[in-house]
């Protein structure tokens, strides 16, 4: 394959230069992977472009890996939670083994995307079992309403930030719909695609679950800084790294956010609403291990108090 | 000022795949964070497929990295996928005969992240800012 002095697409020259990096990325709710990202600086256009798409061959080969273990991983984890492979099958309506197959790295996209809406919304099985209901549906998600119409004033804004966010305009009857929400034999019959909307994207399980999370402050040690960035949230789990608020609801997962440059804050579920003053934690590894997640999960922008080594040194 | 290249004939040498069209590395990177298009041949799949809903002709220009002068011109395009806007840009280069996507990206409208000196004139001159 032709290294340097390739054809620029982009301006017919030939004096450009491979450039070779090493490019981390995350698989949708699974592990990361790193990959080899080529480009061709142009000198003469100074366009960068992977010539002979070696990046994008690059990027599939790590991406594959990275799902397949996502896939092992989802699978055990639903085992450990009581959905074994065969019950999953059933309730999904799949041939025996399916899952097996898919454990071996014999999958789809349909079957990676199935794996993240059950792995997300874990009672879309109990759904599933049955036959897609449109009552039980309905049930589910007036419950669910019904949590959210108790404080009105999250209702409210619940509803103006979903409108917001789908341009639809803020229904009228808006505290009509709270007192009937409120209703023990409520029935409002919900868009199941709408309403779950509304709940994902307005954080609904997050804030219900905050009240009941531990939390532990963090003190950055004495020659250290935390750091943060433009996606300033740290969330891990023991089985995946999952970026969705849903997953508070899976015990030992973690969230960690700076808060100053001497001070972060990391919430568990390990007990209920407390903030823990005898866990004032000094771990250099931790502090570490928490920079490294804050610098990686950000998407362009990294912040920091001063001149700031670790910055340094993760960027070359 | 009209378009200087048929949309359609862009979108069919999408469908021909990476051999006509390539992704500069820059379009490549938004294209993954904004759009989940993670590989040239995801992003040239999505636009071929149909994937651009309601593109927009926004203007053409010269392309200023253009190093012969030799009047190849920008098309720009504002497009939707599902909520989201979407903002491209893409040449044609005839002495290579390749198409050229240059930017593939979340449209953001100017706001406080993306103007960050936008207050500092009204600071420096207005009330309550340094004289």
């Amino acid at each position: 394959m032709s290294k340097d002095n390739a054809t620029c697409p982009a301006c017919g020259s030939r004096d450009t230069h491979r450039h070779e990096t090493i490019g981390t990325a995350y698989v949708t709710i699974g592990p990361a992977f790193t990959y080899a990202d080529v480009y061709y600086l142009c000198n003469s256009c100074k366009e960068e472009i992977d010539i002979f798409n070696e990046t994008d061959q690059n990027y599939q080969a790590g991406q594959k890996e990275a799902q397949k273990k996502f896939v092992q991983q989802a699978i055990e984890y639903l085992s450990s939670n009581g959905v074994g492979m065969a019950l999953f099958e059933r309730v999904f309506e799949l041939p025996t083994r399916t899952l097996a197959r898919w454990k071996e790295g014999n999958f789809s996209s349909s079957a990676l995307s199935l794996l993240h809406i059950v792995i997300t919304f874990p009672w879309i099985i109990k759904i599933a079992e049955k036959k897609f209901s449109p009552e039980l549906i309905n049930k589910g998600l007036n419950i669910r309403l019904k949590n959210m119409a108790r404080n009105k004033d999250f209702f409210q804004k619940s509803w103006e930030e979903y409108c917001e966010h789908t341009g639809k305009s803020l229904p009228e009857d808006i505290d009509e719909l709270r007192e009937l929400s409120l209703k023990e034999d409520c029935k409002i019959e919900l868009n199941p695609n709408y309403s779950l909307l509304v709940i994902q994207k307005l954080g609904f399980e997050f804030s219900i679950l905050l009240p009941t999370m531990k939390w532990i402050i963090y003190k950055a040690p004495h020659d250290e800084n935390f750091i943060t960035g433009d996606n300033p949230v740290v969330i891990e789990s023991g089985e995946f790294n999952i970026f969705n608020p849903s997953f508070l609801s899976i015990p030992n997962t973690k969230i960690f956010i700076p808060v100053s440059k001497n001070v972060g804050l990391l919430m568990t579920r390990e007990a209920k609403g407390t903030i823990d003053t005898d866990c004032i934690i000094d771990d250099k590894n931790i502090a570490n291990k928490m920079n490294n997640s804050l610098f990686s999960n950000a998407k362009k922008y990294i912040y920091a108090s001063e001149k700031n080594i670790k910055i340094e040194e993760l960027s070359k | 000022m009209k378009a200087a290249y048929e949309f359609a004939d862009f979108t069919s040498a999408c469908a021909i795949g990476v051999k006509v069209v390539h992704v500069i590395r820059g379009a490549v990177i938004t294209a993954r964070s904004d759009f989940d298009l993670k590989t040239n041949s995801e992003i040239l799949g999505f636009i071929s497929n149909g994937g651009l809903e309601n593109p927009e002709y926004i203007k053409t220009k010269p392309w200023k990295n253009d190093p012969k002068n030799s009047g190849i011109m920008v098309d720009s395009y504002n497009f939707y996928s599902g909520n989201t806007k979407g903002y491209m840009a893409y040449l044609y280069q005839p002495e290579t005969k390749k198409w050229l996507l240059k930017s593939f990206k979340k449209d953001n409208p100017p706001g406080g992240k993306n103007l960050p000196f936008k207050g500092l004139k009204q600071m420096l001159e207005g009330e309550g800012g340094a004289k």
